[in-house]
């Protein structure tokens, strides 16, 4: 990884962290739906990072935004299992041609179907681990349940609209 | 050897996953040492600070609600103390008042919610007051409009409070108009309502009856109002009620709460367990 990726890294791990604890913690619609935009940042980084340096960097997200909600091992444990998943599931959505040049899996540099396909069923695994963890096993069942499918809609939505709002596509 | 070493190497990132996981369910389930400290809570001091940043920004746009609810809490406070012949020392150098030891027992110190949430199935609340101010962990939080929760972890200057919305806590609670002792304990569905646990068939119920604080524990003081009784229902079978309570507390708006302090609590606790050790 050349320095300049490291340091976009290091910036948009501070504003994504900022946001969703500053801004949309307080952003819960219609007492089900989250909104975690900062899953975004363990989606978007580099394809090359390894395996265990990404789970690390997971953690240490997870781990960063658990401080903030006294939520102690629940979002860190949740990113970690995305992080663990996500280079297996990027192989199965490989999209023809691979991903050659491919730095960064963005709606700048993917199309809509497949960034919808890739990050929708990595959030929905995120927030199944997550509330399951935080209501502390499968006593609320199906309320859990409908806290994870609202809440993966919303988190995905929100997604959408920043990379539309603060990626700008290459020409 | 070599070859043991290649398979760990060839499944290293299931044996982190493993690890960490591992990691946070340690971390989650508590009995560790790190979780009553206050490094990784939102007492931490730059955490809290950050907090604290944001609710000076953010605490004029409920100004209003706040002062009015601050003005009726004193117009309440001060009909009772035209109603009592209680003497009454207000202690100039804190902002706490104290009644006088003969009347109580408890002294309330003022604090500002600066971090709040309701969502959850664990909910917590970051106040600003902290060990400097004399708040220590176990102690009670309580608002105008009734209980709030306990103290959690403390630093110098924040204390964390685990809020009454929290599916793993009970709190000893008292019938008024039966006299009956009963357990009040959240579902974790709706932060408006909770269920009140124990109330034996026998016992006759009406909507509305008020529930306060029991005084079994030291934490609360006597006839501190939680909530009242909302729908209720008894099975065929059931030696208890199933009871919906109202919460008197609106706890997505709380703003200031009061910190109760026990100054007679590890006497009563030392007298208690002696108590304990004698039955052995």
């Amino acid at each position: 990884m050349s320095n300049r990726s490291y340091i976009t890294v290091i910036i948009s791990f501070f504003l994504y962290v900022l946001f969703q604890v500053l801004l949309l913690k307080n952003f819960i619609l219609f007492d089900t739906a989250f909104c975690f935009l900062y899953v975004a940042f363990i989606l978007l980084l580099p394809l090359e990072m390894g395996p265990l340096t990404l789970m690390l960097v997971a953690f240490v997200t997870g781990f960063t935004i658990d401080v903030f909600y006294d939520s102690l091992g629940i979002n860190a444990a949740a990113c970690v299992f995305i992080g663990f998943v996500r280079p297996y599931w990027l192989n199965m959505v490989t999209p023809r041609g691979g991903y050659e040049e491919i730095v960064i899996p963005n709606l700048k540099t993917m199309d809509f179907g497949w960034f919808f396909t890739y990050s929708l069923p990595l959030i929905f695994v995120h927030h199944l681990v997550l509330f399951f963890f935080e209501a502390g096993g499968f006593k609320l069942f199906f309320f859990t349940l409908s806290k994870v499918f609202f809440s993966a809609i919303l988190t995905f939505f929100v997604i959408v609209i920043t990379q539309y709002l603060f990626y700008k596509k290459a020409v | 050897m070599y070859r043991l070493l290649q398979l760990l190497h060839s499944y290293r990132a299931f044996l982190l996953l493993l690890f960490i996981e591992i990691v946070c369910v340690w971390l989650l389930v508590g009995n560790n040492p790190y979780h009553s400290a206050a490094y990784f809570r939102t007492s931490n001091a730059i955490i809290g600070n950050i907090y604290r940043t944001k609710h000076n920004i953010s605490q004029y746009f409920t100004l209003p609600r706040v002062n009015e609810e601050l003005a009726n809490d004193n117009a309440r406070l001060r009909e009772i103390i035209s109603q009592t012949q209680v003497p009454i020392i207000v202690n100039s150098e804190e902002d706490s008042l104290r009644l006088s030891k003969s009347v109580h027992d408890y002294d309330f110190l003022s604090a500002k919610v600066i971090n709040n949430s309701t969502r959850f199935t664990h909910n917590y609340l970051t106040i600003n007051k902290g060990r400097a101010n004399g708040v220590e962990t176990g102690m009670g939080v309580i608002s105008a409009d009734g209980i709030v929760g306990k103290v959690m972890s403390v630093s110098e200057n924040f204390a964390t409070v685990s809020s009454l919305l929290n599916i793993d806590v009970y709190v000893s609670t008292y019938l008024k108009r039966n006299n009956t002792f009963s357990s009040l304990h959240w579902d974790g569905r709706d932060m408006l309502q909770t269920k009140l646990m124990y109330v034996p068939r026998h016992i006759q119920l009406q909507k509305g009856d008020t529930i306060v604080t029991s005084g079994y524990n030291s934490i609360f003081p006597e006839n501190i109002l939680v909530g009242f009784i909302g729908e209720f229902s008894l099975a065929e079978n059931d030696s208890f009620y199933d009871i919906d309570v109202q919460l008197s507390n609106d706890f997505s708006k709380l703003a200031y709460v009061y910190v109760i302090k026990n100054p007679l609590k590890e006497e009563r606790i030392n007298l208690e367990s002696e108590i304990q050790l004698d039955h052995e």
